[in-house]
């Protein structure tokens, strides 16, 4: 399990940029991962998002904790191979607890609770200098067979 | 077992089914032999087996071991039934 620390994010995720949203994963044992997202000053969103007061959309967070879920998915299935893609399927009870500014760093902690072929529950839990900005349970559903 | 435990497990049921997965319909509403899933169904998706299996164990301590057994467990109110009373008598005899 511990390879997976060893590997570039991007043997891990199938996302590419703009759309990666995870930078590093910082630790993962059998279907529990905690990954990195630096925030960058400059990301082109702020430019709308808003305005005068840039602040990182909550869609995007979801999405950065959908996205260290699929690591923590695919460390949980001892049958896993590289050609298989974890799809969001459900998003439950996210909330945003405080607001993301530029240059700030996430924290996302992401545990399987439940396993029912091909699906994943996973609670989700996102920080920012020790504080939670966000929380909730995704589902995920793991595709064989990669890119459909 | 008697009709009437019968009947308040079939209500148990029911109600976790209707609370798992937040079905917008009385748990009154549901028939024992209903299919759960599928057309002319209760309506339930195929992500609600996920839920239902999480329920199945917080309410009731019966574990579906993989998608194959909840294929044959996760039919019908009925079926669900069954199961967990197999379960229960499996414990009661060991």
């Amino acid at each position: 399990m511990k390879n997976l620390l060893n590997k570039d994010i991007l043997e891990l995720l199938p996302h590419r940029e703009p759309f990666l949203f995870i930078d590093k994963v910082v630790s993962v044992e059998s279907g529990c991962v905690t990954a990195l997202k630096h925030i960058k000053k400059d990301e082109a969103y702020f430019k709308g998002h808003f305005p005068g007061k840039p602040l990182v959309p909550g869609v995007l967070i979801v999405e950065a904790m959908a996205q260290a879920s699929g690591i923590a998915c695919a460390s949980y299935s001892k049958d896993q191979n590289d050609s298989e893609i974890y799809y969001l399927s459900r998003i439950s009870d996210i909330k945003f607890k405080y607001p993301v500014l530029p240059g700030e760093s996430l924290i996302i902690t992401s545990e399987v609770v439940q396993y029912y072929e091909p699906f994943f529950k996973v609670k989700v839990l996102c920080e920012v200098n020790g504080r939670v900005v966000a929380e909730g349970e995704l589902v995920l559903t793991r595709q064989k067979g990669g890119v459909v | 077992m008697e009709n009437s435990s019968q009947e308040e497990l079939y209500d148990r049921i029911k109600k976790m089914i209707v609370k798992a997965v937040k079905l917008k319909t009385s748990p009154e509403r549901i028939e024992n032999t209903k299919p759960l899933f599928g057309p002319g169904g209760v309506g339930l998706d195929s992500i609600d087996a996920l839920e239902l299996t999480i329920a199945l164990e917080k309410e009731f301590g019966v574990r579906i071991p993989d998608s194959s057994v909840g294929r044959k467990v996760l039919v019908s109110v009925e079926t669900i039934a069954k199961f967990i009373q197999e379960h229960n008598s499996e414990k009661s005899t060991k």
